[in-house]
């Protein structure tokens, strides 16, 4: 077994960072039941666009002043490998782009495929997803087959000395597996586990009554943050809205959302979302550019000012660590600006 | 500049406000370029944004800010040349 990379890969603060979080495909081969995704792939932009993404990208942080960092993810990344192996030789080339994770279902990830990825310089992680800790309840949303097939690519990956991070959306169907999860995630020797909400948005829509009442989120984060600061086998990524309200004093939990702070999302198409959880197009990279969006968002100078938060967010006194999660608010109330409707405050 | 000298922004620059937090901006779309403002130089930005002359502008300055003549011409001439030498504002042809 090889030794995991040690590279420029580290992470950065949010300061020092410029997120992309890059769909380069809406095809998928699975049909997860939690989907963000709606199922119905549109437009991509071929290899030379998919390039001057990246151009533009290198010209945004330079001008910042900051390091980007990439999540490039589909759909399925795989079902465009060759082009997603050209990307990362341009980045691999890159001195402002630091590092770039993989998100993938992990189901095209074949031995010969770790040795390709092993030669990338700027691969910080591969990140695949699980469900629970067992293949009745990751097979019950991801699909038949869906918990063997990650299982192997996360040792293959690790066999090649590649990082990996597995993420998890938490539900009412899957809450009570966590501490399982995490289990089996120090097992496999997986690098970070993040947990996500669900959002009741595209496809995952039809899961709403699985999303957690305040309450249930109340005792599942803080079981989940018992477990992070108590020897847990994984590291547990920790900086997302609401943890903050478990320990206000400790600097590694909470963050504030980063749409319209140091992030952007874009999709196949080019169109700039704020997240990919928050589906408000605000532009079009190859037509716009990153400047006019980051600058010129209605939508994005909406979301900086805490002053046009709603409800109990808008007098919350973590207001500096804190601001809820705007696509919950968004896919609950249709206001994107209002409180998060699974604060426990 | 003359007196009548007609002002107007840059092409692609954009100006930014959140008040409540006392943050004010010009940003230029086009090229990236972003300045920090005071309330008072964007107050200048945004009328020049509305096409004024140099007269017409220093008349709404002296309205808009209780402070005296003298002071107020000196913060205007601030304005006026971090802005030419930032590109973010222009003479316009009259």
């Amino acid at each position: 077994m090889l030794k995991e990379k040690e590279t420029s890969t580290d992470d950065l603060t949010a300061g020092e960072e410029f997120y992309f979080q890059w769909h380069i495909t809406e095809r998928c081969n699975r049909a997860c039941k939690h989907c963000y995704q709606n199922g119905i792939p549109g437009t991509e932009l071929a290899l030379p666009d998919l390039l001057t993404i990246i151009n533009r990208m290198e010209e945004a942080v330079r001008k910042w002043g900051k390091k980007g960092t990439l999540s490039m993810t589909g759909g399925e990344p795989y079902l465009r490998r060759d082009d997603l192996h050209a990307l990362m030789d341009r980045i691999d080339r890159s001195d402002c782009l630091a590092y770039y994770d993989i998100l993938t279902n992990g189901s095209l990830i074949s031995e010969s495929e770790t040795l390709a990825l092993a030669r990338h310089s700027h691969l910080r992680r591969m990140q695949v997803s699980l469900e629970g800790a067992s293949a009745r309840t990751n097979d019950e949303i991801r699909g038949p087959g869906a918990f063997e097939s990650t299982i192997s690519a996360i040792r293959l990956l690790k066999d090649a000395g590649i990082a990996v991070s597995v993420m998890a959306t938490i539900s009412r169907f899957n809450k009570d597996e966590i501490p399982a999860l995490i289990d089996l995630a120090g097992q496999e020797g997986v690098t970070t586990l993040a947990l996500e909400r669900l959002i009741p948005e595209g496809t995952g829509a039809g899961l709403s009554d699985q999303v957690l009442s305040p309450q249930e989120l109340k005792t599942v984060y803080e079981g989940i943050y018992q477990i992070a600061v108590n020897g847990s086998p994984v590291r547990i990524l920790l900086y997302r809205p609401l943890f903050a309200l478990l320990a206000p004093g400790d600097p590694t939990v909470g963050a504030l959302c980063s749409a319209g702070n140091n992030a952007l999302t874009i999709m196949p198409d080019g169109t700039v979302y704020p997240c990919r959880r928050l589906p408000i197009p605000i532009g079009n990279v190859l037509r716009d550019g990153f400047f006019r969006i980051w600058y010129g968002s209605e939508v994005l100078w909406q979301l900086r000012n805490p002053a046009n938060l709603g409800g109990k967010c808008k007098e919350c006194d973590l207001i500096t660590q804190c601001r809820g999660c705007r696509a919950m608010a968004y896919f609950t109330t249709g206001d994107y600006m209002a409180e998060d409707p699974q604060c426990w405050r | 500049m003359k007196a009548d000298t007609r002002l107007a922004l840059s092409e692609d620059i954009m100006l930014q406000a959140i008040p409540e937090l006392d943050h004010y901006y010009a940003f230029n779309v086009a090229n990236g370029d972003h300045f920090e403002l005071n309330h008072t130089a964007y107050w200048a930005l945004e009328t020049i944004g509305q096409g004024v002359t140099l007269t017409e502008l220093r008349e709404q300055f002296g309205s808009q800010f209780d402070i005296d003549p003298g002071t107020a011409d000196e913060d205007l001439t601030k304005v006026l040349g971090f802005g030419i030498e930032n590109y973010i504002i222009k003479e316009v042809e009259t």
